[in-house]
């Protein structure tokens, strides 16, 4: 019985042995596979156009810096889109690497969500990575060169993963935030667009000289050898989207504002227009240390109010003058008067970032959700005129980070 | 009559057994027909099977050193016992069948991408062959070892869920309207647990606080339902239900974005192996009763046979899960209901004429 | 065959029973009655013989009888002997056997003399702190190593002769007022069934007393180690020693066992915890950690952080091999050097280290017939896999398994081995001990000494596994 058992044991084991030798059927062969970082999607004409960046390890042994490989692909529907980049170039479409997804200008005319919805769905792409409009083509952006990584995708995902961790002056949102703001009850979501922004920067020198980045309205493009010029990303700038669809852009400024409503920002900033103590007026650079924000609704008979407390502690980072020789290492005292002006302006933001939203028949401040979460029978009496009616009471704290 | 496991393994089973299978498609599934009140659907069935649990309890204090077949036999004589047996062992294989594809999909839409689905799962029979041969008492140690498993399985998936969600998108507590209970209907082919506990009946080697110790791992299954439903809920929101395999993607978006690999995955690989052992058990129960039913003298038969038709079965309804799935929840889960919740009844009620 | 009254008979019929040349037949006279006295000239002590046997017959006067020559005798060991066949044996197990004319009994001395060499530090488990004697191959030498230790009437050794041919002495030792009674039952029924041609090393035991013949874990724990045998034997457990063999066999043996050493218990509380945390990790690394890597890099590269796969993917340009092959190409070569590093004369041993590192490892890579990854993981699980000595016959076996699963199935693979393993130890018992005890099932009090141990002040009671009949072991 032993021995029987031995041998249908080892007949086993063998038949596993020749499984493991032959077993390597089309599987994710490592090297035939594009791990694709970064996806650009774009409408042309009728087709989606689809843009992968794949990284590509460098040949030689042991180095992990990576060239970047752009592949373009068009397709009826997203899906096909993707796999027309494994039939064009042999290797594995991997999308589980992919952090980020642009979606070009092209994109925003109809329901974004038309495409949005192929993530949710898909086991293939993580729905944790980061949505993003921008300017142009989603392809030029991913074919830039940045000095910040020699992936774009990875240099451009950088910036939104330092903002998602506290910086707050970038509204991110991924792919799944997307989603449940589409599916809620206010149907309302947005997401940063980003523009490029030209430097003169050398790419290979990376971001030790950034210090020399030049305004954008400069156009100091380093095109001289027929090379495109590096590029930085601005994505503080947003849009608003109800059902799926672009209504709006937030300014950076609006786009600061309304998120210091929604996160717990630090180590942020803000520039404001105000007077210091010696009665200079200039353009000081505040930054933001703390901030506590409190959202609810309440119901005054039928008329729904949001009620908005933002407390923000502030301190002095920089101005656009010259100060006292006596004041070089102390930037000067935070006044009652800045502390004022900050209000206004934090305040004056936010009340238009909702005027404007509210205009356009999208609930960013997600009213219809906090009324069905916490006035479900109000919600259901006013849910149809809920936004129009809304009234905003903000009260906005700024206080002296000392 | 042999006392194969012990009462702190019964209750090992209870608390892991019973909340591993909970992990998979049931949040989804509540949160479709239940929304944000799914933990609400949850306790109502946890409840339900409180007390089918305490009437399995009652059962076993009444059987002390009876198995359960014989049990049966003195209640409702031979030949009624042998049809109940043969039903009960159909009802088990059946009710396997979620888990099973539960664990297949879950295996192959989220650790493998290219592979072919069929010789993947493969391997799964045969290992469920063996744990089926070997019977109860290894079943129980394993699930023993498997303890420390899922405490570490479960705290990776807690400590990297738990901070990224929203929790006031339960709201509201209350819910406006009475779909939840339409969750709890179409979820309760997830539960209806404590049945399984009535068939280790006299092969426990009772302790003093056996009841206390049993009721105690049912408490901290609940607990733990209820707070991975919450998490789950307050992750995913409004996509909830679209969120199969709830338990692979919940602990990845505190970690997805950083550089360091998706660890998370090693929780999810920890809990696969845990809920190969929890679908043995009404396995290794369906090849306990055939043998009885048939006469089996080999264990060997009966294990096969059992394995054999739920491979058939998972071949046959390979890519109509959904479709299956469905048909259960809709017209199966009565049946369901008379089978989990019906015999402990008739036999408290027998119990009780006979004025036991 | 009975002794007769003729002394050329009985030494006519010896001789046809050993025929070998090595038996010495010396014959004296005793009061001028003759007398041979037989021994081995190999074995037997002969200036013990000459001294203690021989020259005080000259004593006796002419009316001896066979009682006066017993008595005659200044050894301790003297006994009767009535039959030839028994002379025989004795004879080959080194004793001296007097045949007197006129007598049809025989006298037996034992005389063997021990052969032995010097009692050193086994080199398989040395310590940095804690005694370094080590069991050597004589039997006497290791009982006086025990009873050195343990000096208790309590202390009951069972001697017992096994093997057709080498008729090995082996002992049974417990402590009668811990060792459970039906445990010390099971262990002399299975010694006494034991039917070999020969015992040459303890390990010949393990391998009749083990419950499964086929498994690939142990099931009997070795140590070379009196003070290891000695706190075994204070926790309840039977000791087996064998004749020739300086390693001591334990039993029951639970699972866990292997992950806990001696210098545990010799040194802090903290750092022996660190210690068997890290045997524990470096246990699951050695058998996993290659099969993973294959697993990662065949089905589930959204494990590997993106950085890495990148190195990997850098590193495995050109290779001919699959990620599969690669692995089980550098286990295969590993496996190689191992066992010829063991095996090999030690003044070739650097030489072979060159030959493995520099010339296959460094080669091997340069010329892109393995990656350097996966030597990596090689190497890791290599070293990870000594961590725990006793271990490393059936860990080498299980990383092979675990491989091939890994590289036909991938992760999940993985999974339902080690299912299936768990399942397998389940239903294992030693000596009617749980395999995986205290852990499955789980024994409260037994969890202060698996892979944590609480402090030495902590640990009044002793292991629950073995049932002892004495439960505390100390009061504070």
């Amino acid at each position: 019985m032993v021995f029987k058992r031995a041998k249908i044991f080892i007949l086993i084991f063998i038949a596993i042995f020749v499984f493991y030798f032959t077993s390597d059927f089309a599987l994710l062969n490592i090297e035939k596979t594009a791990f694709i970082v970064s996806l650009g999607i774009d409408k042309v004409e009728d087709e989606y156009s689809v843009t992968a960046q794949i990284a590509v390890p460098e040949t030689s042994i042991g180095q992990s810096s990576n060239d970047e490989s752009v592949i373009t692909a068009s397709g009826k529907t997203l899906y096909s889109a993707v796999t027309k980049i494994g039939e064009m170039t042999g290797w594995y479409p991997k999308l589980s690497f992919c952090n980020l997804i642009i979606l070009g200008e092209s994109m925003l005319s109809e329901n974004v969500f038309n495409v949005i919805d192929f993530f949710i769905r898909s086991y293939k792409v993580e729905d944790s990575a980061i949505l993003c409009a921008c300017y142009g083509l989603a392809k030029e952006v991913l074919l830039s060169h940045s000095p910040l990584d020699n992936i774009s995708g990875l240099s451009l995902a950088k910036i939104f993963v330092r903002d998602y961790n506290g910086a707050s002056r970038i509204l991110t949102t991924s792919i799944k935030e997307f989603s449940i703001g589409y599916y809620s009850r206010s149907e309302s979501a947005f997401m940063p667009k980003v523009k490029t922004v030209e430097t003169d920067i050398d790419s290979k020198s990376g971001a030790q000289s950034a210090s020399t980045l030049s305004e954008p309205s400069s156009g100091s493009a380093n095109e001289s050898e027929g090379k495109k010029a590096p590029v930085i990303y601005d994505a503080t700038t947003s849009l608003y989207f109800y059902k799926g669809e672009v209504k709006g852009e937030l300014t950076n400024d609006e786009s600061l504002c309304y998120s210091l409503t929604i996160r717990n920002a630090k180590d942020s900033y803000i520039s404001v227009n105000s007077i210091n103590d010696d009665g200079i007026r200039g353009n000081f650079l505040f930054g933001i240390e703390k901030v506590q924000n409190n959202k609810y609704l309440t119901f005054n008979g039928n008329e729904p109010t949001l009620n908005i407390n933002l407390n923000v502690w502030l301190s002095i980072i920089d101005t656009n003058f010259a100060e006292d020789i006596d004041s070089v290492s102390n930037l000067g005292e935070m006044t009652d008067k800045m502390l004022y002006d900050c209000k206004v302006h934090i305040t004056n933001t936010i009340t238009e970032v909702f005027n404007k939203t509210k205009s356009a028949g999208c609930d960013l401040f997600k009213i219809k959700n906090e009324a069905y979460k916490r006035h479900t029978k109000e919600y259901e009496k006013h849910k149809l005129t809920l936004l129009e009616n809304c009234k905003l009471n903000l009260n906005v704290n700024c206080i002296n980070n000392v | 009559m042999e006392k194969s496991i012990t009462s702190r393994q019964l209750a090992v089973i209870t608390t892991v057994g019973f909340t591993i299978t909970k992990l998979h498609i049931l949040p989804a599934s509540l949160s479709h027909f239940s929304k944000e009140a799914l933990w609400l659907s949850a306790l109502i069935n946890i409840a339900i099977d409180f007390l089918l649990l305490l009437a399995v309890l009652k059962i076993s204090n009444d059987a002390k050193n009876e198995n359960v077949v014989l049990y049966f036999e003195n209640k409702f004589g031979k030949n009624f016992t042998k049809v109940l047996c043969f039903i009960y062992a159909l009802f088990f294989m059946l009710k396997t069948f979620i888990p099973i594809y539960e664990q297949k999909n879950s295996i192959e839409l989220t650790f493998y991408e290219t592979q072919p689905t069929f010789l993947t799962f493969m391997p799964f029979f045969i290992v469920a062959f063996y744990i089926v041969l070997k019977g109860v008492r290894p079943y129980a140690r394993s699930m023993e070892i498997s303890l420390w498993i899922f405490i570490l399985g479960i705290a990776i998936l807690f400590l990297l869920s738990s901070f990224s969600g929203n929790y006031s998108a339960l709201l509201p507590i209350i819910p406006s309207n009475f779909s939840f209970l339409n969750g709890s209907l179409k979820s309760l082919i997830w539960f209806g647990d404590p049945l399984l506990l009535l068939f280790f009946v006299g092969k426990v080697k009772r302790s003093e606080n056996h009841d206390k110790k049993i009721i105690t791992a049912y408490i901290t299954y609940a607990v733990l339902t209820i707070i991975f439903l919450v998490v789950f809920y307050s992750i995913f929101d409004t996509i909830a239900e679209r969120q199969y395999y709830a338990s692979l993607k919940m602990s990845k978006y505190s970690i997805s974005l950083s550089d360091i690999g998706r660890f998370d995955y090693l929780g999810a690989f920890l809990l696969s192996g845990i809920n190969v052992f929890q679908v043995c058990l009404p396995l290794i129960f369906a090849s306990i009763l055939l043998s009885y039913c048939f006469n089996f003298k080999n264990k060997i038969i009966p294990a096969l046979i059992v394995v054999l038709l739920e491979f058939i079965i998972s071949i046959l309804t390979q890519n109509d899960f959904f479709k299956s799935l469905s048909f259960i929840q809709n017209y199966a889960v009565y049946f369901f209901i008379i089978m989990t919740y019906l015999l402990p009844i008739i036999f408290l009620l027998k119990r009780r004429r006979n004025g036991i | 065959m009975n002794i007769s009254k003729s002394l050329n008979e009985n030494v006519k019929n010896l001789k046809n029973l050993i025929d070998s040349d090595d038996v010495f037949f010396y014959n004296f006279e005793i009061s001028s009655t003759s007398a041979v006295a037989v021994f081995l000239d190999s074995l037997s002590d002969k200036v013990l013989i000459g001294k203690q046997v021989i020259e005080p017959f000259k004593t006796l006067d002419n009316s001896f009888d066979f009682q006066s020559v017993l008595n005659a005798v200044n050894a301790p060991e003297v006994e009767e002997v009535l039959d030839v066949n028994s002379c025989a044996k004795k004879v080959c197990e080194g004793d001296a056997i007097i045949f007197v004319e006129g007598f049809n009994k025989a006298l037996n001395v034992k005389c063997k003399k021990p052969t032995s060499r010097a009692v050193t530090e086994p080199p398989t488990s040395s310590v940095l702190k804690g005694p370094r004697e080590g069991f050597v191959e004589n039997l006497q030498m290791n009982t006086s190593l025990l009873r050195q230790r343990i000096k208790s009437p309590d202390l009951c050794i069972k001697k017992y002769t096994v093997g057709k041919y080498s008729s090995t002495t082996i002992e049974i030792v417990y402590i009668s007022s811990i060792a459970n009674n039906n445990i010390v039952k099971a262990v002399t029924e299975k010694i006494k069934k034991i039917n070999v041609d020969g015992i040459i090393d303890s390990s010949y035991i393990i391998k009749c007393i083990s419950d499964r013949k086929t498994t690939l874990f142990r099931q009997v724990g070795t140590t070379e180690k009196p003070d290891i045998l000695s706190a075994k034997l204070l926790e309840g457990r039977i000791g087996i020693m064998v004749d020739g063999s300086p390693i001591a066999l334990t039993v029951p043996f639970l699972f866990i066992e292997d992950f806990q050493s001696s210098e545990d218990y010799y040194v802090n509380a903290y750092r022996a915890n660190l210690s068997r945390t890290l045997r524990v990790l470096a246990v699951i690394f050695a058998i996993i950690l290659p099969s993973f890597f294959v697993a990662a890099q065949l089905f589930h590269l959204q494990i590997i952080p993106l950085n890495f796969l990148l190195t990997i993917v850098g590193s495995i340009k050109g290779i001919p091999l699959s990620p599969s092959v690669e692995m089980f190409f550098t286990l295969f070569i590993f496996e190689i050097l191992n066992e010829a590093s063991i095996r090999m004369p030690r003044y070739v041993g650097i030489a072979m280290s060159v030959v493995g590192a520099l010339v296959l490892g460094e080669t091997a890579v340069n010329a892109g017939i393995v990656s350097t990854p996966t030597i990596m993981i090689m190497a890791l699980s290599g070293i990870c896999i000594y961590t725990v000595p006793d271990m490393t016959e059936t860990l080498s076996v299980l990383r092979i398994l675990f491989l091939i699963i890994a590289g036909s199935f991938g992760g999940f693979g993985i999974v339902l081995f080690g299912c299936a393993l768990i399942t397998y130890l389940s239903d294992f018992d030693s000596f009617g001990v749980p395999y995986l005890s205290p852990y499955s099932p789980i024994i409260k009090n037994d969890l202060q000494d698996a892979i944590t141990m609480s402090f030495y002040a902590e640990m009044k009671r002793r292991p629950a596994s073995f049932k002892p009949k004495n439960v505390i072991r100390k009061k504070f």
